[in-house]
């Protein structure tokens, strides 16, 4: 097998060769096959070793990849007598090949509408219905905590354990915590990403270890031996496939601990951020605070169902109980409820309904590209008919017509097919690069046979949706089809009407990819609270190796003093909870108001609590609305002092000024006051269609905090900027892994990755609806006043002006655009319903959309319209008479 | 109807490619400029009528490339024969093909 992976071309070449050799005759398949595969990679070998024009070599192989299908063709033919059947496929084989351009054009076409339906159904088959490498993966659940007011979140630990104890719907139910580890070995310290497992983690999942054993009971509690299980990545990259791995220990976090188990390969826990870098699994050891910790959920749950218990009765029987569990901690759970989620659904990742909507706007673009080709069938039907009549004189029946001109529809759907195929492997992986981080199962889409058997349907599906018309107008002659000129006009409208339908389709998609165009614009404009500018973010987590709280200080204070201190930058500063982080540390307390009339215990309210550094607010340039931002002053020794958001000022105190207020907050468990110095503007979180946090900034002085994320802004690149701000906190304590670093803008910009997979997709589908479209208009057009020039030279003899024949051409261009612009507008607001759900601040009726998606049509048409228009007025009337 | 062969010029090409010493499918294109769909159904053609003998590439020769075995293509006496008669047919035959195979092969880096 080859060392270097093969090119595109290659790949290219041998999936037609895999299409083609179906041909073949069954014994000699194999043969033929490798025959042919051996050619190229010999080829492909040959060319990798020399420099240069490699895109000459790729086409030429592309050009002999195509001659694999007369070479397949003719080894059909020695052992397949000539049947009526064959004998209109090579009748129609022939046809096509004196039309080459017309071949080419419908081929392109139907292949780009094929290939994009074909791929776009892989992936949603891979995420629909490829099996997960999990037993009896359907009854896998996710559970969720739900507030009332808010999205999904993750599950605080005293109510995983509530749940746990009281729930009767699952066999087994098990929390994952997302966790790091520093690995001390060798050169630059790294951090290891892993995850903590409860008790029954690999029963709930189904997993079995590939090598050693999963944890036992004794293992999951203090004093436990350190014990991990690595993931079969880790295991070849640092351990060489060892087979002799168990029992040998691994040294991080200043610990050695002994591998106890392997995961097999295809063991990928999606479940987590960043699931392909997930390396070592330890046991969890329930903290005694954290069997009460009910406000601040990080844990993940799944759970197994029991046989015969339904995704239903567990959803049930979990609001039950987090409505019992809200009577008993008013405090923190009043209203928070329970979602059940399949696994399956959860993976999915919400790309779901955009696959959906993808596919009805491929599809729309295979339509519109049948119609196309219908259209492109009857005018060239018109210039056969003397074909047809001269075989319907020699005794063809109509049935026969209707199957040779079926056969040579099959014929060019099969061809574009094949190439349509081809072509989805290309896109299948550019949309999987283009893919939001984190649906990680879309990278195992591959083609197999139900692909291909769904392929052929849809083929078979093209070649009447577009084959039909034709075949049924023309196996009809007309009586004087024989003579030289004769006006069809009859089938002349059937054209109109197809062009029309495109007119329409394209409008809808359009119209879609308008309106998504429109959110993301939208979504662009947000305010997210503060100004990414030229910052970048560097993720600790210090808690471990800087515990105690002066040496927290300590730590950050020369920290940032040493990044203060490096050239170019502004400012710097460490915030606990870093907007748009992939991990975070999210704090949140009860608030009590002081001073306020003091209500029962239910009306306290959680917030989120965030810890940063004075630094942290220049360096992201967060507005201040009132009072002043944490400052250096704020030290231990003085009163608490707290900053508000403004999403929080509005909720507590509409109307007013809180500056002064005394608040309560819980820290670490116990109570602590704080006085309000200063609010600032609202920040957005996890995404920019999230609404702001209720938030609460407390001085790191005063509230000592060691996962922090380091915000450093300055002048000069990205990478410079990190590497100073790394080096820098690693002249403090050279042990430090970093977990996230990057710049903001790009942390800003990667939560919006699926919006932009949907719009860059989508705006794709449409422009080749839009160009399907012109072609389409422009072929009618320049047809019909081809068939016209007789007329429009009568009409000039008579003393019509050039114009006025221009006018009259893009007339009937302009009636049948404007027929096709009032359905599909029509057709848009019956089908914009479906994508509701992608858009953002925008009505799926906009009017600018519809106004510019009409207007960006009519352009595209008359400009289509306007060289036949053109070229109708060089008619010279004396040669056009002359015809007669 | 017995399957005589119609010795065409693109026929008499392809034998005189694999009399030049040209063995495997691509490099007969290479040679002759005919495209593939031509080459290939010439040769099996030609291999029904023994007028070459094919053979599978050597294992060990592929594997030491890293590539799957190629199909070599050897004319035979009854080959060499009837390119005989073409040559006789068409005068420019003689000047169509290379004289000796380009190589292909991959050379050592």
């Amino acid at each position: 097998m080859p060392v270097e992976p093969d090119s595109l071309a290659v790949r290219i070449c041998l999936s037609l060769i895999r299409v083609f050799s179906v041909l073949v005759p069954r014994r000699y398949r194999i043969d033929w096959r490798h025959e042919w595969e051996g050619e190229f990679r010999h080829r492909q070998a040959a060319t990798s070793r020399r420099a240069g024009a490699h895109w000459r070599a790729d086409a030429d192989l592309l050009r002999h990849a195509l001659g694999a299908l007369p070479d397949a063709a003719w080894l059909r033919r020695q052992f397949t007598a000539d049947s009526e059947a064959v004998q209109d496929v090579r009748h129609g084989a022939r046809m096509l090949r004196q039309t080459p351009s017309f071949t080419f054009a419908a081929v392109t076409i139907l292949a780009v509408g094929i290939g994009g339906t074909v791929s776009i159904a892989t992936l949603l088959d891979t995420l629909l219905f490829r099996p997960l490498p999990y037993a009896n993966e359907q009854r896998v659940m996710t559970l969720w905590q739900r507030p009332s007011t808010g999205e999904r979140d993750d599950v605080a630990p005293g109510n995983f354990l509530a749940w746990r104890e009281r729930s009767r719907s699952f066999a087994a139910m098990a929390a994952v915590i997302p966790y790091s580890y520093d690995y001390t070995g060798v050169g630059e310290p790294e951090t290891l990403f892993g995850a903590q497992v409860t008790e029954h983690f690999w029963e709930t999942l189904g997993i079995v270890p590939a090598l050693g054993r999963t944890f036992l009971p004794e293992e999951h509690v203090k004093g436990g031996r350190p014990v991990t299980i690595i993931t079969d990545r880790l295991w070849k990259r640092r351990f060489g496939s060892d087979q002799a791995i168990i029992n040998r220990t691994i040294s991080m976090e200043g610990a050695s601990w002994t591998i106890v188990g392997v995961l097999p390969p295809e063991f990928s826990p999606q479940l987590l951020p960043r699931p392909g870098e997930l390396s070592v699994w330890t046991p969890t050891v329930i903290q005694d605070h954290e069997k009460g910790t009910r406000g601040s959920a990080w844990w993940n749950v799944i759970a197994r169902l029991k046989p015969g218990v339904t995704q239903a009765d567990a959803q049930a029987e979990m609001t039950t109980i987090a409505a019992a569990l809200g009577k008993q901690y008013p405090r923190t759970n009043e209203g928070v409820g329970v979602q059940v989620v399949p696994l399956r659904d959860h993976l999915m990742g919400g790309i779901k309904v955009p696959l959906f909507v993808l596919l009805g706007a491929v599809l729309l673009v295979l339509t519109i590209g049948c119609a196309n080709v219908a259209s492109l069938l009857l005018a060239r039907g018109l210039k056969r008919e003397r074909e047809f009549a001269i075989r319907a004189a020699l005794g063809a029946g109509r049935g026969r017509l209707v199957r040779q001109l079926v056969a040579e529809s099959l014929l060019l759907s099969g061809v574009s097919a094949a190439v349509g195929v081809a072509f989805a492997y290309w896109v299948i992986g550019v949309i999987v690069a283009l893919a939001p981080p984190g649906v990680v199962r879309l990278q195992d889409a591959f083609i197999d046979g139900r692909i291909l058997a769904f392929a052929a349907g849809l083929t078979t599906l093209t070649a009447i949706a577009f084959g039909i018309l034709p075949a049924l107008q023309f196996s009809r002659p007309s009586r004087d089809a024989m003579r030289e000129r004769s006006a069809s006009s009859s089938r002349g409208s059937a054209r109109r009407v197809l062009v029309a339908a495109e007119v329409a389709l394209a409008l809808v998609l359009l119209t879609g990819a308008g309106l998504v165009l429109r959110s993301f614009e939208r979504l662009l404009a947000v305010d997210p609270g503060f100004s990414p500018g030229n910052a970048v973010a560097l993720q600790v987590f210090a808690w471990d190796r800087h515990a105690a709280p002066d040496r927290t200080r300590a730590f950050f204070r020369e920290t940032i003093g040493r990044l203060q201190a490096l050239p170019g930058v502004d400012a710097a500063g460490a915030v606990s909870a870093m907007p748009f982080a992939n991990a975070n540390i999210d704090i949140k307390s009860g608030l009590t108001v002081l001073g306020r009339e003091e209500k029962a215990a239910t009306e306290e309210r959680q917030v989120y609590l965030t810890v940063a550094t004075p630094g942290y607010f220049k360096a992201m340039h967060i507005p201040l609305r009132e009072g002043r931002f944490i400052e250096e002053s704020d030290r231990q020794q003085g009163l608490a002092v707290a900053v508000v958001s403004d999403a929080l000022r509005r909720r507590e105190w509409p109307g007013e000024s809180p500056l002064g207020r005394t608040i309560r907050l819980q820290w670490h468990g116990q109570p602590i006051e704080a006085q309000i110095v200063g609010v600032v503007s609202p920040i957005r979180h996890d995404r920019l269609d999230s609404a702001p946090r209720p938030e609460v900034f407390v001085p790191l002085e005063q509230f000592p905090f060691a996962s922090m994320t380091f915000v450093v802004r300055g002048r000069g690149d990205t990478k410079t900027l990190v590497d100073a701000s790394k080096a820098a906190v690693w002249a403090v304590d050279p042990l430090l892994p970093f977990y996230e670093v990057g710049s903001v803008r790009q942390m800003v910009s990667a939560s919006l990755a699926r919006q932009r997979f949907i719009v860059s997709l989508l705006s794709a589908f449409a422009a080749v609806a839009l160009a399907l479209c012109a072609v389409g208009i422009y072929s009618v057009m320049s047809f019909a006043t081809a068939q016209r020039t007789r007329e429009i030279g009568v009409r000039m003899a008579l003393g019509a002006d050039r114009s006025s024949i221009r006018r009259m051409v893009l007339r009937e261009g302009g009636l049948v655009v404007a027929a096709g612009i009032v359905c599909g507008l029509i057709a848009a607001a019956a089908a914009t319903r479906y994508i509701r759900t992608l858009l953002f601040e925008v009505r799926a009726t906009d009017p600018l959309t519809l106004c510019c998606v009409c207007g960006l049509l009519l352009v595209v048409a008359l400009m289509a319209s306007y060289v036949p228009a053109r070229r109708a007025t060089r008619v010279d009337p004396v040669v056009a008479l002359r015809l007669e | 109807m017995s399957p005589r062969l119609n010795l065409t010029y693109s026929t008499a090409l392809v034998l005189q490619a694999l009399s030049r010493g040209f063995h495997h499918g691509f490099d007969i294109m290479d040679a002759t400029g005919l495209p593939s769909g031509t080459v290939y159904p010439i040769l099996r053609r030609l291999d029904r009528e023994g007028l070459l003998d094919s053979e599978w590439e050597e294992h060990a020769e592929a594997q030491r490339e890293q590539r799957p075995p190629r199909r070599y293509y050897e004319i035979t006496a009854a080959g060499e024969r009837m390119l005989g008669d073409a040559i006789a047919r068409y005068d420019s035959l003689a000047k169509a093909v290379a004289s000796s195979p380009r190589r292909l092969k991959p050379s050592r880096a």
